[in-house]
């Protein structure tokens, strides 16, 4: 547990729409994909999940419905939105900005 | 958007649904978890508590996915109010216990809020009326006006610059005789601009011209609107006609709306009908400049300030006084008031302290049910704790509880606007007719929404102390104490302090109606200097050319006294041209031998000219001296009767009999007046205000006036008010009978404003000391169930029943007694709000307070006695196993 990274502020919905645009997905199934996708290097608390998916589904970027899943319960299922594809490739884009940003500053501390 | 429509509808009707969801996904979860870890090698139950661990705190959660779904506003409002619901409808005593209390508080004070809003807060229905004033002389520093001369108006009207209109007017009397039994019409004689200075357009025709309104020249009338469709059917064609009043032809000009009130005139009650020009002149003898029996009201031009005007108005008049040393009091000024309070002023003191007084009810309401909240929250510590156990937030336990106390409260709100509702109506006939604007009050928009504020603030008042002491528990802490049920020291300390403030509250509504009712019981126990049981009072319009002479209505009276004397249960009969209690008619007094520096100084003096038997009728004990006889006659040397007051003030240390006097102007051409006689006082103004000097003639010497019947009966005198009208009728049927009354009539509507604060605020008294009485009982049957057990240990220790009884008690008495001590403070500091509402009672009145503080304590003693008596009836050996 203790080499887990805490997660950034604002992450948590970018590895949500991540996992999902992968294909549709209940709850518990995003906590596993996203475990999977970084390799088990994230800590999320598992309850936090909820909000988030409510929320992003609020402002339109999953829609959710309910299906079975592979134990045969009754689940909800969410998947990314036109709109939450589009906001993906965005957040993905700027977090890639800023990432190669802060590592060239962080790297030109160095050289100096 | 649409989207979100449809969540919010959802959220809004079907809460449950997506509650019930968002419970079987979190499910799905937890028991998916549960399930790779069973599969992974753990125990069922261990894999179980894990997956609930991973999760985090549910109820947490839950509540942000609540609120992530961004309608959580909508949704937990709902969510409360239908919890709250539930929980209320569980106990049915407490709730409807609360709601009756709290409409008792809210409807009691929307209704008298409906009162003051209609009378005191309502603009009169004239055209911008804060720049109305109402203008007066003001002869020995009067600060109300009452009256003012012609020729003095005169001059203020032509000298001042901050007035855009200034308009006289005066009672008006004609006798409508066209079809059907002889009417007395009453209104007002106006000066030309009288409607414009109010702002008020005729519905049809139009107002008074200016050569309308001459000495010369006064032949137009225009109707109110109820004349107008009561005599004339709503005749759209009536103006231009002419129609008789009196003896004289008037040409209708225009009719009012309906909309328009009149001004009325102190001391002439009835409602204004029609209206005349004034049509007075400068050199006319009623003109002059002391003859003070004119009303004015002005217009304040735009921007200019009262003050200012007033000021204006005093320097005007200072120069009169000094140009005009004869005619005025060298103290004489200008009263000067908006017409507002003018017109509501007198009872604007009664309606501020009725409100305050449903104010303290509506406390001590909230107190009460603020009590029974803390009282349950004791029960529900433990589902209190629960819930915070579980995660919810400590706001989220206050606005659970604030749905709760906000239920109740609007619950209460509609019942008590349905009560007020019944009493504005009730309060509406039953106020007397005096009060102005009485038939104003309407529960309308404004007092339905105060209705509204007053309730939602009752929520937070009763709600919030509660609520936010039940959420500041400790969870742990209550949760182990749960086994106890005994309330801790702190929460009975909050509920002490609230049943001894609500025991201050009614202390002081008491004490406030002890003190009204005692002037009251003074009041009637003033000696009015008659007796006005059994007597009946009417007047008769008396006009036309047929009465020039005097003789003529002398003839008159005694045709119809011949009748009333020869009429079963009439006793007596005698004629006064004022009646006590209703007219009043003032003259300079001059003595003949007592000369002053100027005839203006001289003192008022009531005058009234009265038919011989008038003092037996009245039974106005003769002091000294003789009565007057039927010899006193119009030929005979002129003769007076004094009042007591008037001797021993005009006349001190003398004999006032066979002093001579005028009455009026002092004129040496004219014949004296020679006193033969004292009467005993007459309280003419009213039971509460002292006797002034008074002086009567005999009617037969002076016929200038409008005369008053007063009859003696020996049976019920409203059973003779038919034989009385039809014997004045029978000596001429054109003259209207009007006024046809008891005497005490009189007496009572002088009472009345009175007897309707006082019943109301004692109404409120009896209803705060209720409260209160419930409150303590409550708290002390509270104290004493959570202190069984320590109660049954007390007694198989030794204790005497006497003693946990006298424990009790002294719990009760020490509430009781702070309750009073606070009480007793804040009386002090309020009743002087009371002043001037009461009568030979001091504020402060000792009697009063003691007495108060008596029945204070003995309702709290008795209402703490039933539960002591609970407590010293308890079986040792079941209060140790109680819990």
């Amino acid at each position: 547990m203790d080499h887990q990274a805490e997660l950034l502020p604002g992450t948590l919905d970018l590895l949500i729409l991540k996992a999902v645009s992968l294909g549709a997905l209940h709850g518990y199934g995003v906590l596993l994909r996203i475990g999977q996708i970084s390799g088990g290097a994230l800590a999320i608390e598992q309850g936090a999940l909820y909000p988030a998916l409510y929320r992003l589904e609020g402002q339109g970027l999953l829609a959710s419905e309910w299906g079975t899943s592979e134990n045969n319960r009754r689940a909800k299922f969410y998947r990314l939105t036109p709109a939450g594809r589009r906001r993906l490739r965005a957040e993905t884009e700027s977090w890639n900005r800023l990432v190669s940003a802060i590592a060239s500053a962080l790297g030109a501390t160095q050289q100096a | 958007m649409l989207k979100r429509l449809q969540l919010l509808w959802r959220a809004l009707t079907g809460r449950s649904t997506l509650e019930r969801d968002m419970d079987d996904e979190l499910r799905f979860h937890l028991e998916t978890r549960a399930a790779d870890l069973v599969r992974a090698g753990v125990s069922a139950a261990e894999a179980a508590r894990r997956a609930r661990i991973e999760f985090g705190a549910l109820e947490g959660y839950k509540e942000r996915c609540r609120e992530a779904r961004g309608l959580r506003p909508f949704d937990e409002m709902r969510g409360d109010l239908r919890y709250a619901l539930r929980v209320l409808r569980k106990s049915p005593v407490f709730a409807i216990a609360s709601i009756v209390t709290l409409a008792l508080g809210i409807g009691a004070g929307t209704a008298i809020f409906s009162a003051v809003k209609a009378v005191l807060l309502n603009q009169l229905p004239y055209r911008e009326p804060v720049r109305l004033v109402a203008l007066g002389e003001s002869d020995a520093g009067e600060k109300r006006p009452e009256t003012v001369g012609y020729t003095t108006a005169y001059d203020w009207r032509r000298l001042s610059h901050s007035f855009a209109g200034m308009s006289l007017y005066r009672d008006a009397g004609g006798a409508l005789v066209e079809r059907g039994e002889a009417e007395l019409l009453t209104g007002l004689r106006v000066n030309h601009d009288f409607f414009d200075t109010l702002g008020i357009r005729m519905q049809i025709g139009r107002s008074f011209l200016p050569e309308e309104d001459r000495n010369d020249h006064r032949y137009e009338v225009i109707l109110a609107h109820g004349l107008w469709l009561r005599r004339f059917g709503g005749d759209p064609g009536i103006i231009g006609r002419v129609i008789r009043l009196s003896d004289s032809s008037f040409t209708v000009v225009g009719v009012l709306p309906e909309s328009f009130r009149s001004l009325n005139i102190p001391g002439a009650p009835g409602t204004h009908e029609i209206f005349e020009p004034l049509g007075y002149a400068l050199a006319d003898p009623w003109a002059c400049r002391d003859c003070q029996h004119l009303h004015l009201i002005a217009r304040l031009k735009p921007g200019v300030a009262p003050e200012r005007a007033h000021a204006e108005l005093n320097t005007i008049m200072a120069d009169l006084v000094r140009q005009y040393p004869r005619y005025y009091p060298p103290q004489a000024a200008v009263a000067f008031e908006p017409l507002h309070e003018y017109i509501v002023g007198r009872v604007s003191t009664a309606l501020w302290v009725l409100l305050g007084a449903v104010g303290f009810v509506w406390l001590i309401a909230c107190v009460n049910v603020a009590n029974l909240l803390l009282a349950r929250a004791a029960s529900r510590a433990k589902e209190m704790a629960l819930r915070a156990a579980l995660g919810a937030a400590r706001w989220r336990l206050i606005r659970q509880l604030l749905a709760e106390s906000l239920l109740l409260a609007i619950a209460g709100g509609v019942a008590g606007v349905l009560l007020a509702w019944w009493s504005t109506a009730a309060l509406t006939s039953l106020a007397p007719r005096e009060v102005p604007r009485i038939h104003e009050i309407r529960m309308d928009v404004p007092v339905l929404l105060f209705a509204l504020a007053v309730s939602l603030a009752t929520a937070l008042l009763f709600g919030l102390l509660p609520a936010w002491r039940a959420s500041h528990s400790d969870p742990a802490g209550a949760l182990q104490d749960l086994g106890k049920a005994t309330a801790g020291r702190a929460r009975r300390g909050l509920r002490d302090v609230l049943v001894m403030g609500e025991l201050a509250l009614a202390f002081v509504l008491a004490v406030g109606a002890g003190l009204l009712g005692k002037s009251f019981l003074r009041l009637m126990n003033v000696d009015p200097g008659f007796d006005p049981r059994n007597v009946l009072t009417l007047k008769a319009y008396v006009y036309g050319a047929r009465y020039q002479k005097p003789e003529a209505e002398l003839q008159y009276d005694a045709q119809a006294f011949a009748r009333l004397r020869a009429t079963p249960g009439i006793e007596s009969v005698a004629m006064t041209s004022a009646l006590p209690l209703r007219d009043f008619d003032r003259y300079g007094f001059h003595i003949r031998d007592h000369r002053l520096a100027h005839d203006s100084e001289a003192p008022s003096v009531d005058n009234y000219s009265v038919s011989p038997d008038y003092f037996r009728v009245m039974r106005i004990p003769l002091k000294r001296g003789r009565q007057f006889t039927d010899a006193d006659g119009p030929a005979a040397p002129r003769v007076a009767i004094i009042g007591e007051t008037c001797a021993r003030q005009e006349f001190p240390n003398q004999d006032p009999i066979g002093k001579q006097i005028q009455l009026g102007g002092r004129d040496e051409t004219k014949p004296w007046i020679t006193i033969v006689g004292v009467a005993g006082d007459v309280r003419q103004y009213g039971m509460d205000i002292a006797p002034r000097i008074a002086a009567y003639i005999p009617q037969a010497q002076n016929m200038g006036f409008s005369f008053s019947l007063v009859a003696r009966t020996t049976t019920d005198p409203r059973a003779l008010e038919r034989a009385a009208r039809a014997a004045f009728l029978a000596a001429d049927p054109t003259l209207p009978v009007y006024q046809v009354q008891p005497l005490e009539s009189y007496l009572a509507s002088s009472l009345a404003e009175r007897r309707f604060t006082l019943a109301l605020l004692g109404l409120f008294g009896g209803l705060a000391l209720a409260l209160a009485a419930v409150g303590i009982y409550g708290v002390v049957s509270c104290a004493v169930t959570s202190r069984t057990r320590e109660m049954g240990i007390r007694m198989a220790l030794g204790a005497a029943r006497r003693d946990v009884l006298a424990m009790v008690l002294r719990q009760a008495a020490t509430l009781a007694f702070v309750g009073l001590a606070a009480g007793l403070a804040a009386s002090l500091a309020l009743t002087r709000f009371l002043e001037t509402l009461l009568f030979e009672v001091r504020a402060t009145d000792l009697a009063t307070l003691a007495g108060i503080a008596a029945l204070l304590s003995a309702v709290a003693l008795a209402a703490s006695y039933i539960p002591a008596r609970r407590a010293a009836g308890v079986d040792p050996t079941t209060a140790l196993r109680y819990e």
